[in-house]
Order: C-alpha cells, then structure tokens, then sequence
C-alpha cells in the first residue's frame, strides 16, 4: 500500500519538528492510539486500534525514526502487529518552510500490509489509511494551533477526537471517495453503503 | 427397457431430514469434554520461519495445549502422494507435498504453523495473538508466468526451479497440418483461480476411547475410506481400531476429496494425546486459503482448419498453477489436456504443459477438475475460426462431431485414470440440434437480435458443446441387506455431499427387488458399515457405486428367488417380485413378504443345507475398464448493459446426454448446481492475490458469488446414449453444469458488443474487466456510448 501526500501546517518549520517528536501530543492526536511510548532514541512503541471495514483489532507498533536531518526530513520504519495482521515499511517525511508561519509537509509511505486486515480489509484499505493520515495531520495542526496560541502544554488546551468520531469521519471518507470515482465503480456503491451503515452502528457501540 | 423406479423423477430420500434439521453435519457431533483447536496460521506467503514461540499461549488461561511443527516429532511428515503422475513417456513429476504444519518455511498464505487447544474456541481464537511467529519474509512467487524465470525465488529449496511438472502428450503430427491449412489461429488464452465455496466449510471431530481403543473421526472428507486407511498407518493403528464417518456434507466440488489436510492429520492425533475429544471446524476466512483451489492456467493454443471449417489439427502449450504443493498429482492439468479435444475430431494434436509452483493455495480438483480450460481453448479457437472463415458457430461445431459411427473412438493419448483417452459411446448432434430448437437460435439471429439492437439493447446469443470425462475406476462396492422387517439396507463406501445418493442408490436397488424406494435405507459415508472403497470424485458415484449397487442387488434379487422358489416349488422365471413380496404368477394369494423370506432365511434353530449363507444379503463390487464420456451443449441469450457492462441472463438451455438417466430431478438440481459455479466462475468470482502473495478478497464482501438473482432457470433436455461400460448404462453428470460456462459467456458477450469487435481470452469476466477490454479496443467508442446514455 502507498500513501503520499502534502499538508500545510499553519506554524514555523521548527515548531512542527518538536510536534513531530514529542510522544505525548502524538499519542493524543494520532487516531486509534491507545498507547505510544518513547523507547529509545527515536524509538517509539505504540498501541493502535484500527478498524477497517469489519476488520478492528489492535496493533502494537514500533517506530524508528532514522536519517533525521532537523528539521528537514527523516524517515520513519514502522513494523506493526496484531491479531487481525501487520503493516510494516517505511515513510519519507520533509518538511518545507514556506513562510514564517507556514511549514509545507511531504509524505510518501510504502507499506506492506498482511493477513486479515489486508485479505478482509482490502476494498477500505485504501481509503481508510489516506483518511487516517488526513484526520492525524489536522488533528496535529489543532495541537500545534493550541501550542502556538499559548505556551500551556498542548494536552491542556486540545481535545482529540473520540475513537467515534475519528470512525465516523473515516466512514464519511470511505463514502465521498466511492462516488467520487468513475461510473462503473458504482456497481460497488451499494455495498459500501452497507458498510457504511455497520460502520455506523459499530463505532456507536464503541 | 421397462423399469419402475430407474429414471422416475422420484423425490428425494434424505430431503426430509435435511429440512427438518434432523441431518447430522461434523459441526453437530458435540461430545463431552471436547476441547477446541484454532490454528496460528502464516501471514507471508513465502518466508523463512525464524522462530515460533508459543510460551505465551501456553500460559493463557483455558489454552490446554498448544503443538507446533517441532512437538510433532516423527508425526511431523509430509502428506502423501494421492495421485501418481500416469505413464506417460518423457514425463517430469516433482513430488512436493503439504506438511502438517510449517516448520521452516511458509510457502502459501495462511499455511498452518501452530495448533491451539482450548476448552473453547473463542479462547483457543483469543490465544492466536500469543504466538509469535518471527519470519524472514521472501519475494514471493505469484505470476505463474514468471515462476520459471531464472532469477524467480526457489519456492522448494530442493528443487532448481519452481517446475512442478513437464508433460507432453501428441496424436498424429501436428506439423504435418500446415501444407493442407487454409487458416491457422493463435490465441493466448487465460483462466483465472476461483474457489468452490461449499456452503459447508471444512471440520474434523476426533475421539479416542482408550478403554475400547477405538478412534472415531467425523470428517467433511469426500474420501471416507481412504482418510481411515491413511490415519490408522500414520497413528499406527489396525484400520479396524478406526471408524471415519463422512456424515452429511454441505457441498464437496472437489477439494473435499483432497486428503491429509493438515487439520484431517492433527486433530485425531491431537485427541489421542490428549485424550479427550477435539473439534476444529473451518471458519470462512479460512476457507479462503486453507481449502485447496483450481484454475489458474495460461495456453498458447493454435487451431489449423481447413477452408471449409475442418479441423486439421490442434496445438496447445500451457502453463498450470499448480500452488504451493501438488499433492494431487497430474489430474487437473491432464484434464485440461484431454477435454480440450472435446465431441470433435481432431486428427493432429500436441499438447504439452508445464506444471509450475507458485506462492498460493494448493491446487486440486474442483467441479471441472481442469476440463473447462480444455472446452474454454477449444471452444474459443472454433468460435475465432468460423468468424475468420464466416461459418456459422454451430455449423463449425457439427461439422467437426464425431459421428455416432466413430465410437468407441481412441483419442490416443492417456486421461487422468492412466488408461487411454477413449470415448465409449457418444451422439453430439441430437443434442444441438434440441439446443437451437430450444433457444430458438436461428430466430434470434434473424429477428429477434436485428430488432432488439434498433431499440438499443445489447443481445447476443452463445452456443458451445463439451464433453465430460467421468466415471473412472478404479472400484466402489455395495452391500444389499433385506432384514427380516422387510425394510433394505443399503450400505456403500462413498461418502455424499448432497448428489442425492439416498435416493438414487436406492431406485437402483428398489428396480432389483421391487420394493419401495422408501423402504431402503441408505448407509453412505462411514468405514463401520462398508470398508472398500475410494471415495467421491470425477462424477463417478452414479456409475462406478451406482453399478456396485445394481451388482449387489441381482445377487440379492437370485437369492429371494432361489429361496422363493424352493417354498413355493415354482421355477423362479415364474416368480414375481414387486411391491415388497414374492409370488407366483399364478398364485399372487401365496405371497410371501420379504421380510418373512430374510427370516426363513436366518433359521434360529434346525439344519441348513451344507453351503448355505445366512440372510437375504450380498456384497458387490463395479470397477469399469476406463471412464465413459458424457456429453453436452449449453445455449444462452444474455443482455449486456453498455453503461454498467453488467450482464443479465435471459435463456439459459442445457442439453445433456450423460446415459441412461437415474432420476431425472436429481439430474437437474445438478445441472443447475453447475450452472451456478459456472456463472460465478465465469463473470463474478475471481481471487487476487497482490504481488507478495496476500490473497486480497478473502470474504463473501469481496468475492462475489452469483446469487439468486444472477442465476436464471435453466432449461434442460436429455439426450440417453447409454454407456456399454456398465450395466445400468449410465454416464456421470456432476460436473457437467460447471465446464463450458467460460466459453459460453465469451461467445454471448462478444456476439452482444459484436460492435466492439472484442476478442475475449480470459475468464474470469466482470463488469471492470468488460469495460477495460471494449475500452482498450475503442476508446473513444466507449466514451461515446456513455455519453449517450448518461442524457
């Protein structure tokens, strides 16, 4: 699976590199994070739910971040494990001053994704890890909004989201890439419609 | 031939405990104390094995056991050989087989590597996460083009390739057609894997009771006799100490008949460590890759003809994914190998394959075992040819029959049972000629279609034939049992997945003896009550058990005789037999029950005649010389959409000719069955497997099978060629349904967007993959037809 993109962030190039290196704004803002530990050096262990259509399970995570040239990129290896499979790679992130308030992040990931959730998950894979990463990065914006606008620690003055509406936004992707897509892709719709709807009734019961 | 119970459309036996949930499937057998077993299955498709490590399951309150490959010890063996390769000159056969569990290296997705026994499933479920399996992951072999390539990773180490197999088989001289053809065409044509999907997933319950020293093992197998054979030699018990039941089975098609699955090899061995009972049913996610699969294959096909449409000669070279292990030998390739030449003379033929290893689910026989990517090339090659030589597609088909006076007619190259390819009897023009009458074809093609496509709509019609080979040895057996109660017994080795046995077995017995068929009870399925034979497979259970039935009972039938006419002083061609009692045919007021003759036949006290057995029973044998060939012709009219590229079935006709006929009704629920798989197989069902060997669509979300609603009615005829093999005449019929539906589709769809001019080589189809072939024909086209139809 690949995921690559940008995002801006409405901050100093600097301010966005701490962000990216403290556990503890991490942990709040990354979704499904019941845990993230800093390790090592520039190691992290985490626990993350992920839901992927039916597919919801935990996976322990660890992070090494390497090539780490500050605060212009580095390079994160992920090797995740869980009862319902594993995702393991690595992603390039750089980051770009744009202005004095406006920090331009690349991100280009390649993972390998395995058992359940990829021979279950496969049709949401997609989509459900581009959202992931979308909601993850404003999530960390909003936290680095909270850090700039005082100097209060981030956990004071930012609220995550809750693991229902992190699912609900997920779902409402699913559903706005789906009819976005060419015609004959709609002979699917109907079935993510369903999904959707499970979706729904599952993350109210969590 | 007069008959009062062959060929009536008699309901069926068994139907009302199966709809009254009174039948007993391997998931019902609940013992006390049973344990449960959940495997740890590998998440790589090709990897090394570093390390398992089950310390922490161990520890999981409930977990009573957990074995991985090393606790097996000198258990730990690599399954048999179910199929030896046949005698066929130059051929190449690496035997690599499926191990119980992985021990160094996974070499499909979802192999096994650990067994969990819990006092419950979820528990056992629950304790998977525990098992750390560290592995080196491998690059995987996934394309089974490129499996050959040098630099392709090794998938057996042992082995300097990943070739499995390497057969060729010729007829004549296939070079000396060239200066005599007026058209050669060359096509590459692909077929894509597919699994069975039976309702009923796998499951194996095992107990053993020390204080008998008796092993009982319910198993979903197709194969019964077998399975016992197989695990009284690996646990080293007398097969009389083991007891295999095949109880119901919600759908065999095949991979049921494969044997030694890792789960059939541990849970008995499992139970008797342990010494309680122990369950493990599949569950569907499973299903998915530990279940054997079929059909992956690509041919390089050549057809050289003559101007008038004649067949010169055939050349087909292809490659065959065999899986991870070929436990089932050569049968599905050399079925693709034989069916090609289908109803069809062709004097020149060379064929050769090379079986290949790949990254994925073990292949072996599912309904078609190999023969519809035979009809799929052939079929496909006629229809590109009568376009190319502007001959009507059923003309070109006639044309190239064998006559009736061809038959018994010697292909001259061996088919799966060892023995030549030699069809016994046949009479292909009859039957396609009632499927034009019945579809209406000519009318179709000259009004019909001309007037649909001035109102926009997309008809084409399809017509193809096929043969089937079924009915191969090499034996099944019955015993007949008339019981003082004047009910039957009937007990036979095969094991049933829902083909009707209780009833059609039954009329064939109830024609000997004149007895109700519902006065026969039928015993299928567990070595207690029969302990010869081999199992369900290549539509054989009609022929090869039917006719081991219909032996046992004329010898049951000459022994009410004799012993009627010894009472009654008669000669027995003056006795009757019917309605459960035996008569003279001048003094019907002296009739004697059956029942009252298998007591008079089982004195309790007083002397017998030296020699005399006991009871009114007897045990057959059938073994046929070689299978006999079934045939068929299937016709459709479907619609194509040409804004969604969905398609929808309007007629869908089968004419079948598989011999004399048991019970038509049952013949057509299997017609139908096939045609199912056929459809799903054809336009809706297809695995994807990403390059690392992941299986991506491993649930009924995104493996689409074809539902109510995709399935028409389908209309069907016979045609009775009886088989001179056998006594009863008949011809198997399983798969019948299931093998020309690729070619079918092709033909229909091409003859629908005939303005496209596609040429369709693959099966499976979709809606995707329609659109992506118009497109890649006309791409603007296409753009122009939606655009119309979106206003």
């Amino acid at each position: 699976m690949k995921i690559e993109g940008e995002f801006t962030f409405q901050g100093a190039r600097e301010r966005v590199w701490e962000l990216l290196q403290d556990p503890e704004v991490l942990a709040q803002t990354l979704p499904g994070t019941e845990k993230l530990e800093k390790t090592g050096e520039d190691q992290y262990e985490s626990a993350m739910r992920v839901q992927v259509g039916p597919v919801n399970g935990v996976f322990s995570c660890k992070v090494t971040l390497k090539d780490k040239q500050p605060p212009e990129r580095y390079t994160m290896l992920v090797d995740s494990k869980g009862a319902q499979g594993f995702a393991n790679g690595a992603a390039q992130v750089e980051l770009a001053a744009q202005s004095a308030n406006s920090t331009l992040m690349k991100y280009q990931a390649e993972l390998q994704v395995g058992g359940r959730l990829a021979g279950v998950g496969q049709r949401l894979l997609d989509t459900v890890g581009r959202s992931m990463t979308r909601q993850a990065l404003e999530a960390l914006n909003q936290a680095l909004q909270a850090r700039i606008a005082g100097d209060s620690p981030a956990a004071q003055t930012y609220t995550a989201p809750t693991q229902a509406e992190f699912a609900r936004a997920v779902a409402k992707d699913v559903l706005r890439e789906s009819f976005r897509s060419r015609p004959a892709v709609w002979i699917g719709a109907g079935v993510v419609i369903i999904i959707f709807l499970a979706w729904i009734i599952l993350s109210t019961i969590n | 031939m007069e008959t009062t119970y062959i060929g009536k459309p008699v309901l069926r036996n068994e139907d009302e405990r199966l709809l009254t949930g009174q039948a007993l499937f391997t998931d019902d057998v609940h013992l006390p104390g049973m344990l449960h077993v959940a495997f740890v299955r590998g998440e790589y498709a090709h990897a090394r094995i570093l390390k398992v490590d089950a310390s922490a399951a161990r520890r999981r309150p409930g977990v009573i056991a957990v074995f991985t490959a090393e606790d097996l010890g000198s258990y730990w063996k690599p399954g048999p050989l179910l199929v030896p390769p046949p005698p066929i000159e130059r051929l190449v056969f690496n035997q690599r087989t499926q191990v119980p569990l992985a021990k160094d290296k996974l070499r499909h997705y979802g192999e096994a590597v650990a067994a969990i026994v819990a006092e419950s499933r979820y528990l056992a479920e629950d304790a998977i996460a525990d098992v750390i399996v560290e592995v080196e992951p491998l690059d995987a072999v996934v394309d089974l083009e490129k499996a050959l390539d040098p630099g392709a990773p090794l998938i057996h180490e042992g082995l300097n390739s990943n070739l499995a197999a390497h057969v060729i088989q010729e007829k004549g001289d296939y070079h000396s057609v060239f200066p005599g053809a007026d058209v050669v065409i060359k096509k590459r044509l692909l077929y894509d894997r597919g699994t069975a999907a039976a309702m009923e997933n796998r499951g194996v319950v095992a107990q053993w009771d020390a204080a008998s020293q008796q092993l009982t093992v319910w198993d979903t197998t197709q194969a019964p006799i077998p399975i016992r054979n197989g695990l009284a030699r690996m646990l080293g018990l007398s097969e009389s100490q083991v007891r295999v039941v095949a109880p119901f089975i919600g759908g065999g098609f095949g991979p049921k008949i494969m044997m030694f699955y890792p789960e059939e090899v541990l849970i008995p061995w499992i139970a008797m460590q342990l010494k309680r009972p122990v369950k493990w049913i599949e569950d569907r996610w499973e299903n998915f890759f530990a279940t054997t699969q079929e059909r992956g294959q690509v041919h390089e096909a050549e057809i050289a003809l003559s101007a008038d449409g004649r067949i010169l000669g055939v050349k087909d070279v292809f490659l065959h994914d065999t899986g991870a292990y070929d436990p089932y030998g050569l049968t599905v390739p050399i079925n693709s190998q034989c069916t090609l030449l289908g109803p069809y003379s062709v004097p020149n033929y060379y064929s050769e394959f090379k079986a290949v290893f790949t990254n994925k689910p073990i292949v072996t026989p599912y309904r078609g075992a190999g023969r519809q990517h035979g009809v799929f090339v052939m079929e496909r090659l006629l229809d590109f040819a009568a376009k190319e030589l502007n001959i009507d597609r059923a003309e070109i088909r006639r044309k190239n029959y064998l006559s009736p006076e061809d038959f018994p007619h010697n292909h001259q190259i061996i088919y799966q049972d060892f023995a030549p390819l030699v069809y016994d009897s046949g009479n292909y023009s009859p039957a396609l000629d009632k499927a034009l009458e019945m579809i209406g074809y000519e009318k179709f093609i000259r009004e019909e279609q001309p007037r649909l496509r001035v109102e926009g709509k997309h008809a084409g019609i399809g017509i193809v034939s096929y043969v089937e080979g079924t009915g191969i040895g090499p034996y099944e057996g019955a015993r007949v049992t008339v019981e003082a109660s004047g009910k039957v017994c009937l007990a036979t080795g095969v094991g049933t997945q829902g083909q009707g046995h209780f009833t059609a077995f039954a009329q064939v017995v109830a024609e000997q003896l004149g007895v109700d068929v519902k006065d026969i009870r039928v015993v299928t399925g567990d070595t207690r009550e029969f302990n010869w034979g081999t199992g369900t497979f290549a539509s054989r259970g009609a022929v090869v058990a039917g006719n081991a039935c219909h032996a046992a009972a004329r010898m049951v039938r000459g022994k009410i005789l004799r012993l009627a006419g010894e009472i009654f002083q008669t000669p027995e061609e003056d006795l009757i037999l019917e309605g459960g009692r035996v008569y003279p045919r001048n003094a019907p007021q002296k009739a004697l029950s059956l029942g009252e003759l298998a007591a008079r036949a089982n004195p309790l006290r007083g002397a017998v005649k030296p020699g005399t057995e006991p009871g009114l029973e007897a045990t057959a044998y059938f073994g046929p010389e070689r299978g006999c060939t079934a045939s068929g012709v299937h016709a459709l009219i479907l619609e194509v959409d040409p804004l969604t590229m969905m398609v929808e079935i309007q007629r869908y006709v089968v004419v079948h000719d598989c011999g004399r006929v048991i019970n038509p009704m049952i013949l057509e629920g299997q017609i139908h069955g096939g045609v199912a798989q056929g459809i799903g197989n054809a336009f809706y069902e297809q695995l994807v497997f990403a390059p690392n060997g992941q299986l991506l669509n491993a649930s009924f979300m995104d493996y689409l099978l074809p539902t109510a609603s995709e399935v028409p009615n389908v209309e069907n005829a016979h045609v009775e060629t009886p088989s001179p093999l056998n006594p009863l005449g008949v011809k198997g019929a399983g798969e019948a349904g299931a093998i020309p539906t690729g070619a079918l589709f092709a033909q229909a769809i091409e003859d629908a967007l005939r303005e496209y001019d596609l040429e369709i080589c693959e099966i499976p189809l979709s809606p995707n993959r329609l659109f992506e072939l118009v497109k890649e024909r006309v791409p603007q086209n296409i753009e122009v037809t939606l655009a119309t139809n979106e206003h």
